[in-house]
């Protein structure tokens, strides 16, 4: 029977209509969504007993203490560890989903190197072998003044001094680390006592803290440590930052100040101390050259500056004597990067002229967490600060997969690198940014991979923890060390654990009992690294070293400043990046948090640029539109939110996660900072 | 040309029927298949006044606030080693998973996602919810219904008719004002 075109056609155009007023449609759709959760990679939990495993994070260097609920072995909770003498319990959003992070889409499973193919860099197979030899290829090929260099975002682990020990038997090798949140710490002991150990906080004891840009509630030194406190009420917070960040949201006082200008801020605040003769230290002779200073910034010259209320600072110099010990800290952003040395060395005059060294509450001195004595003794590579490298002399570099959580522009490591380096970069992840040629080696992803936990900068007393893995890792990630053929990084963390038992110092709190116990109440070094990989930290005993008496400011160690802001009527607005220290640099969250950021708003996404309501009539930007920023180095597209939350004059933009352009729009100076930018703004 | 006309109208209703029909009498039953279990269990013959035992005796949740979820064959043991009733489904049970120690292959009803974790430890014993609330009268069923997989998505038929679906627990943590919380049950 031949069917007319017009009736097919009629019959197969009713059976279309007909369709859509039935269930078939729909259901399909939806069960194919159902189906869509079954797809093959997608993880599945296994099925078995519940258990409990505890571990510490190693995704920042705060430390926390973590109990991981497993199921059949897989861990499909983490919390904090209540009671944990660092973290007090609390872990922060990207911590409680950590145990994502073995499954996330750019999880690295091979070895791979980056070529260049025309406009284009593609990914093509290599092998660590290839790795390794291309290294040593350039070792053997070094010129005068070149250097190959291992960069250590994490140092004072076991694995910092093998690096070390390793980079000293090489020509030209150094190590290299990074300015990081704990740089005024680091600035007061130069100024205090060069040789001495570590410097940390005791704030527990502290009044007030004067934090200049730091995010001390949520991405600075241990959030836990500092959110206790402030849920006891026993510790002020001044903020002094030009955008209202959920730390200036949470702090007593929120001092809008224009970006850069900080060091004539502190300055005004010591003026006015010295002026009023608020503390004891302001006629110190150690301190001439701070007083030099502060004499040409008084409240109201400061004023051009910083924008600040010449009330206002005095208010400030006066809550910082009126609650008892008062610290001043910088430190800078996770994304924004370190402020810089002048605005340390001002910070760490503030705090010199507070008498807070060696004090109750103030800035401590501990002592070094022990290493064994084979390794005290080896002659090791100088460290160096990477902003203190000349530019395009490192022909060779690796990168340690442990993220500090700070950013590192693309822009700062290229400006070392020598032409045609050769990068090595061991990474849980596919880096969001590469270098041509560069090799890319798995290593193991939280939270399977064992490290140390080295003490957290903010900490008074040395501590030491191992990341210990909740499940075996897999068989493509490779260790570094053992690489390199410095050793392996397991015997190198239970090496160190032996020394700090034989050290016989110390106590050690167990995560699952909550109970702490000396540490010489242990059998023997097995049963301290036992306890430790099942979950346990160690804490010095408490130092007894005196407050130091040689403060000593050198001349030239602060220069007078007329702010790090050079606007120009091409460029008329500041751009502050900043980031979530979680988010940010090596670092990658579970794609469950994309609803944080692009859902919820709790975090700012990295594609949206605030900026204020008088900013914004003047670029003739409204709310949610596109605009590009645009600074001398490049621009990037972004969605605009107007609020004032921010300062006129000024875009903040989060530079993670991802969106690696965004940082790269930021120009990073001649100190290495790239906090501030000259900017503008276009209406797409 | 007339007669092509109304063919094409004619035509274009018959597919339109067809449709329909497929679509609301065809397709709703076609879309599963229909799995025997493996034998005729009776949750009557066990509880209420036949039985007098309690859905918790056998579907327990242990001290650290697991769920046991169907009872392991070891349970069942414990009171089946010998035939009790002397039924046909009694027999045939203990013949073919008591005596060769073999567990049964139930096809679960109510199995949610594996991105879903269900704590029934915060419904029963915090929530105090009845079982019926989301089981319905599973409890008192003497008889096993058979288990419709769905073609396309591979789940149980009960979890859409039961309202055992994620809308159904939004709405239901609505109804007593709780947030809700894509971590609270998503891990």
């Amino acid at each position: 029977m031949k069917i007319p075109r017009r009736e097919l056609l009629g019959l197969t155009g009713g059976a279309a209509v007909g369709v859509m007023f039935t269930p078939v449609p729909w259901k399909l759709v939806h069960d194919s969504a159902l189906w869509s959760q079954s797809w093959p990679g997608v993880p599945v939990p296994m099925r078995g007993a519940t258990s409990v495993k505890y571990t510490t994070c190693p995704l920042c260097p705060a430390a926390c203490g973590v109990r991981a609920t497993c199921v059949g072995g897989q861990p499909v909770q983490l919390a904090g560890v209540p009671s944990h003498p660092q973290s007090r319990g609390m872990l922060c959003t990207a911590g409680l989903v950590g145990h994502h992070l073995p499954f996330h889409a750019e999880r690295l499973r091979a070895p791979f190197r980056r070529v260049r193919d025309g406009a284009d860099v593609r990914r093509i197979p290599a092998t660590s072998d290839e790795a390794m030899s291309a290294w040593k290829q350039v070792i053997g090929s070094l010129k005068p003044g070149e250097h190959v260099a291992i960069l250590d975002q994490r140092p004072g682990r076991a694995q910092s001094f093998l690096y070390r020990r390793m980079l000293n038997e090489v020509p030209q090798g150094i190590y290299l680390t990074m300015s990081d949140q704990g740089a005024t710490l680091e600035s007061v002991r130069q100024c205090v006592a060069p040789s001495a150990g570590p410097f940390g906080l005791d704030l527990e004891n502290t009044g007030t803290l004067l934090s200049f840009g730091a995010p001390v509630v949520d991405g600075w030194g241990t959030p836990g440590r500092v959110l206790a406190l402030r849920k006891q009420g026993r510790l002020r917070i001044v903020q002094v930052e030009p955008i209202r960040s959920r730390t200036a949201d949470r702090a007593d006082l929120w001092v809008p100040i224009t970006p850069g200008s900080e060091v004539a801020f502190t300055l005004s605040i010591a003026h006015v101390l010295i002026a009023e003769k608020l503390t004891p230290e302001s006629q110190s002779p150690a301190l001439e050259p701070l007083r030099k200073m502060a004499a040409q910034f008084s409240p109201e010259i400061a004023r051009t500056l910083t924008g600040i209320a010449p009330d206002l600072t005095v208010a400030v110099a006066k809550e910082l004597v009126a609650n008892g010990t008062a610290v001043a800290i910088g430190g800078g952003d996770p994304g924004g990067g370190p402020l810089g040395a002048q605005e340390e060395a001002a910070i760490a005059g503030l705090n010199l002229l507070l008498g807070n060294v060696g004090r109750p509450g103030g800035i401590v001195e501990r002592r070094e967490t022990p290493v064994p004595a084979e390794w005290a003794k080896a002659p090791m590579a100088p460290s160096m600060d990477l902003s203190k490298v000349p530019d395009n002399s490192i022909r060779a570099l690796i990168t340690d997969p442990l993220p500090s959580g700070n950013a590192i522009p693309r822009r700062l490591l290229e400006k070392k690198l020598a032409q045609h380096a050769t990068v090595i970069r061991f990474s849980p992840f596919v880096p969001a940014y590469g270098f041509d040629g560069e090799f890319v080696i798995p290593t193991a992803a939280y939270p399977n991979a064992l490290d140390e936990i080295a003490t957290p900068f903010d900490s008074p007393r040395a501590m030491f923890a191992v990341a210990a893995p909740i499940q075996p890792a897999d068989a493509s990630s490779l260790d570094p060390l053992e690489l390199l053929g410095a050793g392996k990084t397991e015997d190198a963390v239970k090496a160190r654990a032996q020394a700090i038992f034989e050290s016989g110092r110390g106590e050690l709190f167990n995560y699952a009992s909550g109970e702490t116990a000396p540490l010489k109440s242990l059998k023997n070094g097995e049963e301290f690294w036992t306890q430790l990989t099942a979950g346990a930290c160690w804490r010095d005993s408490e130092s007894t070293a005196a407050p130091h008496a040689n403060v000593r400011m050198p001349e030239g160690f602060l220069n007078a400043s007329q702010g790090r802001l050079q606007r120009t009527p091409e460029y008329p607005l500041a751009l502050l990046p900043s980031g979530w220290r979680a988010a940010v640099g090596g670092n990658k969250l579970s794609p469950l948090l994309s609803k944080v950021y692009e859902e919820s708003g709790l975090r700012d996404s990295p594609s949206v640029a605030t900026i204020s309501p008088q900013s914004a009539e003047a670029f003739h930007l409204t709310e949610g539109c596109r605009a590009m920023i645009e600074t001398a180095c490049g621009g990037a597209q972004v969605k605009v939110r107007v609020d004032s939350s921010v300062m006129p004059g000024v875009v903040q933009v989060a530079v993670g996660p991802e969106r690696a352009g965004l940082l790269e729009t930021c120009a990073v100076g001649a100190d290495c900072t790239w906090r501030i930018s000259a900017a503008r703004m276009v209406k797409l | 040309m007339n007669q092509v006309k109304h063919g094409g109208i004619v035509s274009f209703c018959a597919g339109c029927a067809i449709a329909l029909a497929g679509g609301w009498l065809v397709f709703p039953r076609a879309i599963y298949t229909a799995e025997k279990q493996p034998f005729a269990f009776s949750h009557a013959a066990h509880t209420g006044e036949k039985g007098g035992m309690k859905c918790e005796d056998c579907h327990s949740i242990g001290a650290e606030g697991r769920f046991s979820g169907i009872p392991k064959l070891e349970q069942c043991s414990g009171c089946h080693t010998q035939p009790v009733k002397g039924s046909a489904a009694e027999k045939e049970f203990i013949a073919n998973y008591v005596t060769p120690n073999r567990e049964i292959p139930w096809q679960v009803y109510s199995r949610q996602p594996e991105n879903v974790y269900f704590s029934h430890v915060s419904h029963v014993k915090v929530a105090k919810l009845e079982c019926a609330r989301c089981h319905g009268e599973h409890g008192k069923s003497s008889s096993l219904e058979p288990f419709q997989r769905n073609r396309v998505s591979g789940y149980s038929k009960t979890i859409a008719d039961r309202h055992m679906e994620m809308g159904d627990c939004e709405r239901c943590h609505a109804e007593k004002g709780l947030k809700n919380s894509c971590l609270d049950c998503h891990k």
